[in-house]
């Protein structure tokens, strides 16, 4: 018996008894089903929070800030230390292996005003750094560069929503704009990335709301310090989080001569965490889906097991008189084995459609409540529930194939059926 | 000597209750004899048979076939002794209902390992010529007569050219004529060099062949030559 024939012998036994087979078969459907379509939605909706975390872009970043004094002892305290300085970033930078990107930031509000237009803005100082750390993406003309730092240079990058304030729909790369009573000259225009739903557009909002200028040409048109305001860093991808927090705080510490006169906002621990809340999250639905689809299956594959057994029955004397004309054991085992699974896979199939069909459902039903959500088929979740229904074939056909199999030829070959 | 049995036996255990179907059988028979092995009903003969047919095996005793002792086989060499040196007709014919003749007929060769799809079915189309059903391939069992099912039974038998033609009431299924016209089939197979055995209960059956064997109460009773 080959393979071709066994397979074509399980169609037949489908096509000849629809209805008994539809019912076999209902299990491992809704089971195959449920296994795809949970898998799409549950896969679909992590990688959509995933990608709004990818969105708000704060992964490995850590905010260092100047400490506040709380009462009289502690404003004598911290001043002992001279607080942030820009040669501290330079010093990170050189000690701290994990740190990527860091940058000083200086910002304060000012007016800023092109030909006739003016409008309120934060003015957002930093280095070059700034702009990678913070994974801006230019729309036109160029970032700021180490030159611009060096240089003290007047020049700034406009977010957005700055440049559609002040230029509308007209060219501004090149032109000039008053930040307070200062000339400067716009180089660049940022690019408006697409926001992430969950954490809405305020983080990313306010980052368009800004004229981003030289750290240098911060320091002295706006601040008129070198103090810093804060500093912006991001660790690699790589680093331990709190190899880095802890080296970034030592450094600091003997910098400023052992007074702690910083603070350190953990952004990428608390995003970490939140990850991790989303992924169990994940992985509870995970169970459940798993224990709904065992379970179908299971119920699937005892159906399938009864219907396989009433098929050997039926079928006693075409397995005596294949036993008669020279079939081993192993052959007849091969043959009702390959039925079984046959008719697990073509249930399987028959799932998978099931299941990518609701998975657009949900899709459709989604949008149909004005959720812009798109939930992607999971081929995982194909190759998963596929994969269960060959299980359960392979499992459930076993114990009507060793019958088959075992049967005395010459009492199966004395019945009519 | 193509078939030798030894005092066989055969006992089946039906509860406490022993039933003796065959009682020490002891025979040969010679490559390209046409045999008829003859009893009545409750006789052993079908035990006979099955055990000759390597469908069973002696309870004691030994049995030779084309020189094997194929008493002392199991399991996978037993069918392959079926496979090759046997080929069974039966009463009631015994084709399965959903395949077409050439199928059916080819079936034995599915089972002979190392004989692709193709070949077989040229042997089976070519099996299928030589009884006279060149003509009717492609139909089903259902769709032919009783005489047309056991003349595809014997193309069958004929397929993986066994050493033995090995037939259980041939005409029992059908009508006189049509008995006739299978028996004149079985007597041109015999003289064209096929060993054959009839098994059957019927002496007009019988009297085809060359030599009878009646069996009674488990045991040859008596045994005859035309």
């Amino acid at each position: 018996m080959d393979i071709l024939e066994s397979i074509g012998s399980g169609l037949a036994s489908i096509r000849s008894h629809k209805l008994r087979s539809g019912l076999t078969l209902f299990g491992i459907v809704m089971g195959v089903a449920a296994v795809v379509a949970m898998t799409s939605f549950v896969g679909g909706i992590a990688e959509r929070i995933w990608a709004d975390f990818d969105k708000l872009g704060l992964d490995n970043v850590l905010f260092v800030g100047n400490m506040q004094p709380v009462n009289p002892e502690g404003y004598a305290y911290l001043k002992a230390s001279k607080g942030l300085s820009f040669e501290d970033t330079e010093i990170l930078r050189a000690e701290v292996d994990e740190i990527l990107a860091i940058t000083p930031v200086v910002a304060d509000y000012r007016v800023v005003r092109a030909g006739s237009e003016a409008r309120r803005a934060e003015i957002f100082a930093a280095t070059p750094d700034g702009f990678f750390l913070l994974k801006f993406e230019l729309g036109q003309g160029r970032f700021l560069s180490d030159m611009d730092v060096d240089n003290n240079a007047r020049v700034a990058v406009l977010g957005e929503i700055v440049k559609e304030d002040l230029f509308g729909d007209a060219n501004a790369v090149g032109e000039d704009i008053l930040i307070g009573d200062e000339h400067f000259r716009v180089v660049g225009v940022l690019r408006q990335k697409d926001f992430s739903d969950m954490f809405g557009e305020s983080g990313q909002e306010e980052n368009h709301q800004r004229v981003y200028i030289p750290i240098t040409a911060g320091m002295y048109y706006i601040s008129g310090t070198r103090r810093i305001a804060y500093f912006a860093v991001r660790l690699k991808s790589d680093a331990d989080l709190a190899t880095g927090y802890d080296k970034i705080h030592n450094t600091l510490l003997r910098e400023h001569r052992q007074i702690e006169d910083f603070q350190i906002e953990n952004v990428a621990e608390e995003i970490l965490r939140a990850r991790q809340q989303v992924q169990e999250i994940v992985n509870v639905w995970n169970g459940i889906l798993s224990t709904i689809a065992t379970v179908s299956l299971l119920v699937g594959g005892i159906g399938l097991l009864s219907v396989l057994i009433i098929s050997v029955n039926e079928r006693l004397r075409e397995i005596g008189i294949r036993k008669a004309v020279g079939a081993e054991d192993r052959a007849i085992f091969q043959q009702f084995l390959i039925e079984s699974v046959t008719i697990s896979i073509f249930g399987g199939l028959v799932g998978v459609g099931l299941g990518v069909g609701l998975t657009k459902l949900m899709t459709f039903g989604a949008q149909q409540m004005g959720q812009d959500i798109v939930i992607p088929v999971s081929g995982g979740g194909i190759l998963l529930g596929l994969s269960f229904a060959i299980g359960v074939g392979i499992l459930f056909g076993l114990y009507p194939a060793i019958k088959a199999s075992k049967l005395d030829p010459i009492e199966a070959i004395s019945r009519y059926a | 000597m193509l078939i030798r049995t030894e005092n066989v036996t055969k006992i089946y255990e039906l509860g406490a209750v022993e039933v003796r179907a065959l009682r020490g059988v002891t025979f040969g028979i010679e490559e390209g004899e046409y045999v008829a092995i003859m009893g009545p009903s409750g006789s052993g003969k079908s035990t006979l048979m099955h055990i000759l047919g390597c469908l069973d095996t002696p309870s004691t005793g030994r049995y030779f076939l084309n020189g094997t002792e194929v008493s002392e086989l199991h399991g996978r060499a037993l069918a392959r002794v079926r496979n090759q040196e046997i080929g069974f007709v039966f009463q009631n014919f015994n084709l399965m209902p959903r395949v077409d003749l050439v199928a059916n007929v080819a079936l034995p060769l599915v089972y002979h390992g190392g004989i692709n799809r193709a070949d077989r079915r040229k042997q089976a189309v070519s099996a299928l010529d030589s009884v006279g059903l060149g003509h009717r391939l492609k139909h089903r069992p259902n769709e032919l007569s009783g005489g047309e099912r056991q003349r595809a039974s014997i193309a069958r038998a004929l397929v993986t050219e066994p050493s033995i033609l090995l037939a259980d009431e041939p005409t029992g299924n059908l009508d006189q004529k049509t008995g006739r016209e299978i028996m004149a089939l079985l007597d041109e197979l015999s003289a064209a060099g096929k060993t054959v055995i009839l098994v059957t209960h019927d002496s007009n059956v019988a009297a085809h062949a060359r030599r009878t064997v009646e069996i009674e109460d488990g045991a040859i009773a008596r045994e005859g030559r035309a």
